[in-house]
């Protein structure tokens, strides 16, 4: 891999003036990593456990061909007008009497697996294996719950991710993209728009990683899909009351496992990178903050090459790092 | 107090020794407006105060703010007001009306195609070179997805990927049963195979 530490470009003709770079042979992420939130949602649950429609397009079958990849359940969550609960179970998992079951409690879309900010534990799923999702509720009304999967390596398909020690490393300067979403009412997931739709301020041919996002009204998850992430879907709950914890969401998810599961997307694929939300019948209007680090160019493969560097507005890249 | 002892030890026996109400007082009458304002400010038959009376966080203050729930996004002095908007309830119902007109025209997220975000990048890099500049326009970036799009994908046999999922949880399930932690059992299987280690571990049940 070919990093650029001197780039200069004529900006009247896009053309690279000047050019220094080296080979770079450290330690990467190579393999097909993906990060995938699953939504679905259940009509008018009740008090029986009710089997979640997945939102169109998704399914709650695991990804993969291969058992032996590392495939995590790294949490999950719901959201609920009525309080309810939340069954994820599977004959692979513990059991298939009760499995993982949590308590949702009423209009609040919090983690219910582990809080991410002390450390975690993720349960171990495996490849085509089918898990069955349930959830009461109320009788009136559309409940929704999402999982978010994680993916070491999966064939055919890869995202790029970079983890925590690296983002530190090679992170310049923050910045936030805020666009507002029109959610569908159906449980699905809707009102996709770019992530210029509304500022269009991302430096051309530039790496950024999404740490988490905010949202000023009550959803069940932002979704925020690109060719970056494999034209997966990585999501965050659209929870406005935990604000400190949503975000930094992928931050403290790659924190807490020790891994690269923070998304990276390059700016050049703005137009092929959009924010989503899923919600209950209620639909709503969401303004979404994702809170974004531009990066270093070069340090996370499945890069822009050529005039991969920040012309102006940023730090030069020896500003890279964090306090110490 | 040391008003009132200094004032005792001069033999004063003015109505300025002790204020209005105080017991010691020689009009004190304990029915009097006075006096009962006197025992409201300092006898405290539950023990000391935490804040002196009329306080505004004292818990008997008329008004006092100890009581309001601090809600996250609800201003518990104008409770009335739309959590974390602040809007007020007409201005609520209207954005909540324009709010399900614009759900109801929102369309559903399109399902796409996963893929390879090293083959993009590789893609567009290869189209940065050929085109000689660095930005693609929209017409230039749209030519490289399609492209990637029109890619035939590997043929996946879900029979076959079915069987080899089975053997794995079989072998999975015979090396956990014989006391191998989970990642080494399926780092096993991943070096090793799921066939091999099947039929190597069943050799081994029929010779014991």
């Amino acid at each position: 891999m070919r990093v650029n530490t001197k780039v200069v470009i004529d900006i009247g003709s896009d053309l690279v003036m000047e050019r220094e770079s080296f080979e770079y042979c450290g330690p990467v992420e190579q393999c097909g990593r993906a990060l995938e939130v699953v939504a679905g949602f259940a009509t008018n649950p009740g008090a029986t456990f009710t089997v979640l429609t997945p939102s169109t397009g998704q399914s709650f079958t695991v990804r993969g061909t291969d058992i032996t990849k590392g495939t995590w359940l790294l949490n999950a969550w719901a959201f609920n007008a009525a309080a309810g609960e939340l069954r994820i179970r599977s004959p692979r998992l513990h059991d298939f009497f009760s499995g993982i079951r949590n308590r949702v409690t009423a209009a609040q879309t919090a983690p219910l697996l582990e809080n991410l900010l002390n450390g975690a534990y993720a349960q171990r799923l495996y490849a085509q294996d089918n898990l069955t999702v349930e959830l009461t509720g109320g009788a009136a009304e559309i409940d929704t719950a999402s999982l978010l999967i994680g993916y070491e390596d999966l064939g055919g398909v890869a995202g790029r991710f970079c983890d925590f020690p690296t983002l530190q490393k090679i992170g310049l300067n923050m910045v936030t993209v805020e666009v507002t979403v029109t959610a569908v009412a159906t449980g699905n997931f809707g009102g996709a728009v770019a992530i210029n739709s509304t500022i269009d301020n991302l430096i051309a041919n530039t790496d950024y990683a999404v740490l988490g996002g905010m949202v000023d009204t009550r959803g069940d998850t932002v979704g925020i899909t690109g060719v970056d992430f494999g034209n997966l879907r990585v999501g965050f709950p659209a929870e406005p009351s935990l604000r400190n914890l949503t975000n930094s969401w992928f931050m403290n998810i790659a924190e807490g496992f020790g891994g690269a599961w923070i998304p990276v997307f390059n700016s050049a694929n703005k137009t092929q990178t959009t924010i989503d939300v899923q919600t209950n019948g209620a639909g709503g209007t969401y303004i979404i903050n994702l809170e974004c680090v531009q990066l270093l160019p070069g340090q996370v493969p499945g890069g822009a090459t050529g005039a991969a560097v920040q012309p102006g507005g940023g730090g030069a890249p020896t500003s890279a790092g964090q306090p110490h | 107090m040391a008003r009132i002892t200094k004032g005792l030890e001069a033999g004063a026996r003015n109505d300025d020794a002790f204020p209005p109400g105080h017991p010691a007082r020689h009009d004190y009458d304990p029915k009097s407006a006075a006096a009962m304002e006197w025992v409201r400010q300092n006898v405290h038959p539950l023990g000391d105060r935490d804040f002196p009376v009329d306080h505004p966080k004292a818990a008997d203050t008329p008004g006092n703010t100890n009581v309001l729930e601090w809600s996250a996004g609800v201003d518990p002095r104008n409770a009335h007001l739309e959590p974390f908007t602040g809007r007020t309830p007409e201005q609520a119902a209207g954005v909540a009306q324009m709010s399900a007109i614009a759900s109801l025209a929102a369309a559903e997220s399109p399902v796409l195609q996963p893929l390879n975000a090293m083959e993009v990048a590789e893609a567009m890099n290869v189209k940065r070179n050929a085109v000689g500049h660095d930005v693609l326009t929209a017409d230039e970036y749209s030519e490289v997805m399609a492209e990637l799009h029109r890619r035939p994908r590997p043929d996946v046999n879900p029979e076959q990927i079915r069987e080899q999922i089975a053997a794995q949880h079989q072998a999975l399930t015979l090396l956990l049963t014989r006391a191998y932690p989970r990642e080494t059992a399926l780092n096993m299987i991943s070096l090793e195979g799921a066939e091999s280690i099947i039929k190597r571990f069943s050799a081994e049940a029929k010779g014991a």
